[in-house]
């Protein structure tokens, strides 16, 4: 009988941690220097969330976007996906081989607001910026524009005129 | 006309000489970083000023020390003060008569040595605990710090005194600066000393969200319970979605006067939509509460967010330092705070702004002049720059 009060401690607990915007939970997040291993290792490009903890905009984007089974399906199975906190101390380490924190990485990108996703080359090199809230269609039309390859010919504009959903 | 304008006083200003390099001549693959909690990488001690910083220069990023007379240009050959895999985040204080006292991260613990231009004592552990983002601050021989201890999943505050023998540093016991359970993590303290004790502030978590919190010790052993620092707007249609739990705060640098006026800044991202803006605190009874929050820059930079924001207080007025893009790369601004609640125009100054990015500015104000050091990035490389101000 003592487990159960612990293992209500611990559902509180993490039930807590999904309004603290957070990474959605069931995605398979890892640190940027992991992701950028992995997508070198595997060739897909990355998936970079810019969150903030307490975020609110980062709140509704996972409750009402990431909830998404399809879209988590479709995220998870063709890029590396990957979670940066924009006011943590938690060190990367870049392609050129300097080392920077978490929120220095926002600065230099300037990641003005929560959330901010970016899309980048299985090199880390940047592809497009998305930030605000986006919804499912937005992520879904992202994704043709940026595994299509249309953005080496054309904007994100420019490919979503041509190629409305 | 003419004679209203004869009437008028002349406005006083920073002036500042021209800059110089701290941390020797751009080189490619070279990555200095002028960063630390509370942004505490200049002091002055006897007849020398130093800037701590950390790069790359050996092969792994550790921490340097550069020091410059006082009364003449020109910053000595950088001085390794890590002796580890890597260091990060060193801070600095001034102790008399030519010696300082860094302290920084090396491999995962904060550790701390007294240095000078012609001595460096002996490296000690100031925790055998994962521990992180040390702080330092010294008044009338006392000396004391702050860092982050890993405990369990969180980093929690922890403070403890410091004495120094001649070039040997030794730390006292540790003491939580918060008392109640560890419930979230406890970042980037700031440390100021005064003429009661020390004040601190630092980002905790535990309400969902980051909020900035302060408290004040007379000895570094018991701290007040902890006060809200920033101030949080209600409403708006975040909070009517019920979404998120309060915007973002994060980085506060505190400065002291010695006396009883502590001054704190940090980014605050209550206007969201142009990202952190510099906000301000000041209090005149040692750190134990702060007047209003107040927006130390001016309308020019609304539309752009700011970074990295390190104050001092001068007896002309409390100075803010940040960097941003407003025009297109990150420059250094300043901004004085005049009287009360007044802050003046945002200005900068050659060699911290134009051609290149300038960014994450520190700022110690020392025997009549405004110390300010910066990161300079160019097409040839990076460097710490330095320039001195005076109230002309």
């Amino acid at each position: 009988m003592k487990a159960l009060p612990r293992l209500l401690a611990l559902a509180a607990l993490l039930l807590a941690g999904t309004v603290h915007a957070d990474p959605p939970t069931g995605y398979p997040f890892v640190p940027y220097d992991e992701g950028l291993r992995q997508a070198q290792a595997s060739g897909k490009n990355i998936f970079l969330y810019f969150g903030r903890y307490g975020c609110a905009w980062c709140d509704k984007t996972n409750k009402e976007s990431f909830s998404d089974a399809g879209l988590k399906q479709l995220y998870s199975d063709n890029y590396v996906l990957v979670y940066v906190d924009a006011e943590s101390g938690t060190r990367l380490t870049l392609p050129s081989g300097e080392r920077i924190t978490e929120m220095e990485l926002g600065a230099r990108l300037n990641v003005f607001a929560t959330p901010v996703f970016l899309y980048l080359e299985p090199d880390g090199t940047a592809i497009f910026k998305a930030p605000g809230f986006k919804t499912v269609q937005d992520f879904r039309d992202f994704d043709r524009f940026v595994r299509g390859g249309h953005y080496k010919k054309m904007k994100l504009l420019e490919f979503l005129a041509e190629n409305p959903s | 006309m003419l004679g209203l304008m004869l009437a008028l006083p002349l406005q006083a200003e920073w002036a500042f000489a021209d800059f110089e390099a701290v941390s020797g001549a751009p080189q490619e693959k070279l990555f200095p970083h002028l960063e630390s909690a509370g942004r505490g990488n200049l002091a002055a001690s006897g007849e020398h000023l130093v800037v701590v910083w950390e790069d790359n220069r050996d092969g792994s990023p550790q921490v340097y020390a550069a020091l410059r007379r006082q009364d003449r240009p020109g910053f000595a050959v950088p001085l390794r003060l890590s002796a580890g895999k890597e260091a990060y985040e060193p801070v600095v204080i001034g102790l008399g008569q030519g010696r300082f006292l860094a302290a920084f991260e090396q491999d995962g613990k904060v550790v701390a040595r007294v240095f000078s231009a012609t001595a460096t004592g002996a490296l000690i552990t100031m925790d055998d605990a994962a521990s992180a983002q040390i702080t330092l601050a010294t008044s009338n021989g006392r000396i004391h710090a702050a860092w982050g201890r890993r405990d369990g999943r969180f980093l929690r505050l922890v403070s403890a005194p410091l004495s120094v023998d001649g070039m040997k540093v030794r730390a006292g016991s540790a003491h939580a600066v918060d008392l109640s359970p560890a419930q979230d993590e406890q970042l980037y303290a700031s440390l100021a000393a005064t003429n009661k004790g020390y004040a601190i502030a630092w980002e905790d978590r535990r309400a969902g969200h980051t909020r900035l919190l302060t408290a004040v010790s007379r000895d570094g052993k018991e701290w007040s319970a902890p006060q809200p620092l920033n101030e949080i707007p209600h409403g708006g249609s975040a909070a009517e979605l019920g979404l998120g739990r309060g915007p973002g705060v994060t980085r506060v640098s505190l400065a002291g006067d010695g006396d009883a006026v502590v001054a704190a800044v940090w980014m605050d991202k209550r206007d969201f939509l142009s990202g952190y803006d510099i906000y301000a605190g000041v209090s005149t009874d040692n750190g134990s509460s702060f007047g209003p929050n107040e927006k130390a820059q001016d309308a020019f930079a609304a539309e752009k967010p700011q970074w990295h924001p390190a104050v001092a207080i001068t007896p002309h007025g409390v100075v803010a330092a940040w960097d941003d893009p407003r025009d297109d790369t990150p420059d250094i601004w300043l901004s004085t705070r005049h009287g009360e609640k007044d802050w003046s125009d945002d200005f900068t100054l050659p060699g911290a702004s134009g051609p290149g990015h300038q960014d994450n500015p520190a700022l110690l104000w020392h025997d009549g002049r405004l110390h300010l050091a910066w990161v300079h990035k160019g097409e040839d490389g990076a460097q710490v720059r330095y320039a001195q101000g005076e109230w002309d």
